[in-house]
């Protein structure tokens, strides 16, 4: 999305990610305990309706990225 | 509360792996093994290109090939391709090599774009974007105390850039899957994952079905380290096709090509690294800038400051994205990175301060660095526990009669080199899993849950545990796990495995045994209290009265069936463990062979002390390819990779390994407790003791991994002012 269309949409982030959102962790640490990172953050994210590091909007997936509501392939959980 | 026994007869014994014979003869069949009556064949056609756009793709001539029976086209007309080895189509044919011919028969027209491969073409103020957004993204900087101010008073200060390249995954068995569709809401799968549950979750998520009309089975695999964990694109399409084949099994698994283009890779990273500390080794600063890659999905971060006290300290990392194969979990992730800059730099401080790197390594643990204990609330502090356990290594590699400063190491060609190095680790248990424990009438005793063997022995271990309570041998007890339709299970990841199942297999084993006792009392004209099980036999009053079998048959027809759930108090999360290595450097041709390693782990309660130091083995030889051979070379000007292969991307063989001391750090206090997870922690230190040994030898710090030759020789020319 180029920064200098002004008929673009702004980004709007939910603190909820898109339902198709996907990491390691959720499959792992299922009971909430989460991983212990705290100072950095190495998570790695896919999107289940692509199954790759891009969305069916050929964008970019992500914690933030996938929290924009605005994204045409956004659907909440 | 529910505790493990205090006098175990198997627990914390060694016991081979139930299926170790199966595997190494062969009869074990592995998911790439398996071929359904009327398996179709999957060949994958992917991107030649770093970075390029598909202006058209026609599939019409493939089609036409002999034996062709479906094409699936994943990026279509205006789709971005943007890596070498992305996805284009995938081919199912009656056999592997007509596939392959009508992937070459797909007409592909490429609008090849300028790529980005490496991080310093990436960040390039001129380089292409790898997508919008920007290649070079900043991630939240941490700042603690006063570091800037800390290091102007720091009576020395080493400065110091510190690189680990990119390294791909290397699974024995490829990723992929073969999928079976049974009309239009049914699947099955026989998947190499680490997680059965999440493959049949993903593709029943993907064609919008339940995830009960989902079988995915898994009964052995050939190692993830991290990959393996959902359907991935090849699984889907796999089913896709197999939907549009009639449902004909379609076998879609990688070749090693595509195995280190696409199927994921540790992060590299770079470090730019200030470290401070008075004279007497005492750190008082860190300022450290660093950045990495994860291809075009980040992941790069890691820890830093690592293990050690730093009360000062600032952190700004920056994710780099380039034109590669995108990253996933890999064993420990971005602990090797964080430990391998840590303890470069804090050796490197400990050779300008004359100081013995153990000794500065004891003097700058936390004071306190609390982990969970064995109880609700109970603490155990870390720190003892790295003294201890530096101790141990110490005494193991011969640290005091070989240590010598770093240069001194004789005058001769080849030189010698000790280095050392800590790290940690979480390995902590999920509490929503569940086992099955069904005892027949029989005699015969079965397990299950829906978790899965990734390498580490956790079908020995269920039956181990079971056995233990029913006072069998473990080759008694049906292991039955790599299935998802059994009992919730835990995938393996994060070393949660072991401590996820062991303490619902417990507790099934136990109310099995309560229930059996129940039930059979009667017939023995006795009280259930006074029922115990030992040896195969059934006791009473501390008699042996009866075999389990004959017991069993008084079961009647009816089989007793229990399901055990997580129970507090039984595994715990917080480990440490610290490794020592000896080398020997040849300065004139660079090479590096690495002599003896010390591995002293500690993890709570050990199930089954065989499988353990395998795992510890295991790790050990993994950061020993990392701290040695590994590296994905990437071609700046073609954007392709250059060794993806197993000839030229380099792994130890088996003259490579050397002699490894496997030690597990095993008090009463850490088997208290209870179980904690082992597959991750001991591939963390190894790299950083062998380059930490390696500039001990030849007297200038490597600060390129893997120590290769190319890379020693370079710092001995830089040592000289050659470079």
């Amino acid at each position: 999305m180029s920064s200098a269309d002004s008929t673009e949409l702004p980004i709007v982030e939910t603190s909820v990610p898109c339902r198709h959102l996907r990491n390691k962790g959720m499959y792992v640490y299922t009971d909430g305990s989460g991983e212990s990172h705290g100072d950095y953050d190495n998570t790695i994210f896919w999107c289940l309706k692509t199954m790759t590091g891009f969305g069916p909007d050929d964008t970019y997936v992500g914690r933030e990225e996938c929290c924009n509501v605005n994204r045409a392939c956004f659907e909440p959980l | 509360m529910a505790a493990w026994p205090k006098e175990p007869r198997l627990i914390g014994t060694k016991v081979p792996r139930l299926d170790g014979l199966a595997k190494a003869s062969g009869k074990a069949k592995y998911p790439s093994d398996v071929r359904p009556e009327g398996t179709l064949f999957g060949v994958v056609l992917y991107s030649p290109h770093a970075n390029a756009t598909v202006k058209s793709i026609d599939t019409a001539a493939a089609e036409k090939m002999p034996g062709v029976k479906g094409i699936v086209v994943i990026a279509g007309q205006g789709k971005k391709l943007r890596f070498q080895g992305d996805d284009i189509a995938i081919v199912a044919a009656e056999t592997e090599e007509q596939a392959r011919d009508a992937v070459r028969a797909i007409k592909v027209d490429y609008e090849v774009l300028p790529h980005c491969v490496t991080e310093s073409q990436s960040m390039d103020e001129k380089a292409p974007q790898v997508f919008d957004g920007g290649n070079v993204r900043k991630a939240r900087a941490i700042v603690k105390g006063k570091p800037e101010e800390a290091l102007e008073k720091a009576d020395v200060v080493v400065e110091g850039t510190y690189s680990l390249p990119v390294i791909t995954h290397v699974c024995l068995e490829p990723h992929g899957l073969t999928a079976q569709a049974e009309g239009s809401s049914k699947i099955t799968a026989w998947a190499s994952t680490q997680a059965v549950t999440v493959v049949a979750g993903e593709l029943a998520g993907s064609f919008n079905i339940s995830p009960a009309d989902v079988t995915v089975l898994t009964e052995v695999m050939g190692g993830g380290f991290g990959s393996k964990f959902g359907a991935d694109i090849w699984g889907r399409t796999a089913a896709e096709l197999s939907k549009k084949c009639g449902g004909r099994p379609v076998k879609v698994f990688l070749d090693r090509a595509q195995e280190h283009l696409a199927a994921g890779n540790r992060p590299s990273a770079t470090g730019h690294v200030k470290l401070g500390a008075s004279k007497d080794g005492k750190l008082v600063a860190m300022i450290a800038e660093t950045y990495g890659t994860g291809g075009v999905r980040g992941g790069s971060n890691f820890p830093l400051p690592y293990v050690y006290d730093l009360k000062n300290s600032s952190r700004a990392h920056a994710e780099v994205s380039v034109n590669a194969g995108g990253a996933r979990a890999m064993r420990a992730p971005g602990h090797p990175q964080g430990c391998a800059i840590m303890e470069a730099a804090l050796d490197d401080l400990a050779a300008k301060l004359g100081m013995d790197p153990v000794e500065i390594r004891v003097k700058n643990l936390a004071e306190v660095d609390n982990v969970r204990g064995g109880r609700q609330g109970e603490t155990i502090n870390r720190t003892p526990m790295y003294e201890a356990q530096l101790k141990l290594g110490a005494e193991l590699i011969g640290w005091r009669d070989k240590y010598k400063p770093r240069g001194e190491n004789g005058k001769g060609v080849v030189k010698r080199g000790l280095g050392v190095a800590l790290h940690q680790w979480g390995g902590g248990g999920a509490a929503d899993k569940q086992v099955s424990c069904t005892i027949n009438p029989d005699g015969s005793v079965e397990i299950k849950s829906a978790t899965q063997d990734i390498g580490t022995g956790a079908r020995t271990i269920l039956a181990m545990i079971t056995a233990e309570v029913l006072g069998l041998k473990p080759t008694d007890i049906k292991s039955n796990i790599g299935n998802s339709t059994f009992p919730p299970g835990q995938s393996s990841g994060g070393s949660t495995t072991t401590p996820s199942m062991s303490p619902p297999c417990l507790a099934a084993a136990t109310q099995a045994r309560a229930a059996f006792f129940n039930k059979i009392a009667p017939a023995l004209s006795t009280d259930a209290e006074t029922l115990s099980l030992k040896d195969g036999q059934v006791w009473v009053n501390g008699e042996p009265t009866m075999s389990w079998k004959d017991a069993c048959r008084k079961l009647g027809m009816a089989s007793i069936s229990e399901t055990g759930k997580f129970a507090d108090g039984l595994s715990s999360v917080g480990v440490g463990g610290c490794q020592f290595a000896e080398v020997e450097v040849d300065t004139e041709t660079g090479v590096v062979r690495v002599k003896k390693i010390v591995a002293i782990q500690d993890s709570g309660l050990i199930i089954d002390k065989l499988t353990w130091e395998s795992q510890v083995y295991g790790g050990v030889i993994g950061g020993l390819n990392y701290g040695l051979f590994e590296e994905r070379v990437m071609d700046p000007t073609t954007g392709v990779m250059l060794n993806p292969d197993m000839e030229l991307y380099k792994l130890a063989g088996a003259s490579d390994i050397p002699e490894i001391i496997v030690r597990a750090y095993e008090t009463e206090e850490m088997k208290n407790r209870g179980v904690i997870g082992v597959g991750e922690p001991p591939t963390i230190a190894t790299a950083a003791a062998i380059a930490n040994a390696v500039a001990n030898a030849i007297g200038v710090r490597v600060p390129d991994w893997p120590m290769s030759p190319r890379n020693v020789l370079n710092a001995l020319a830089s040592k000289e002012g050659k470079a």
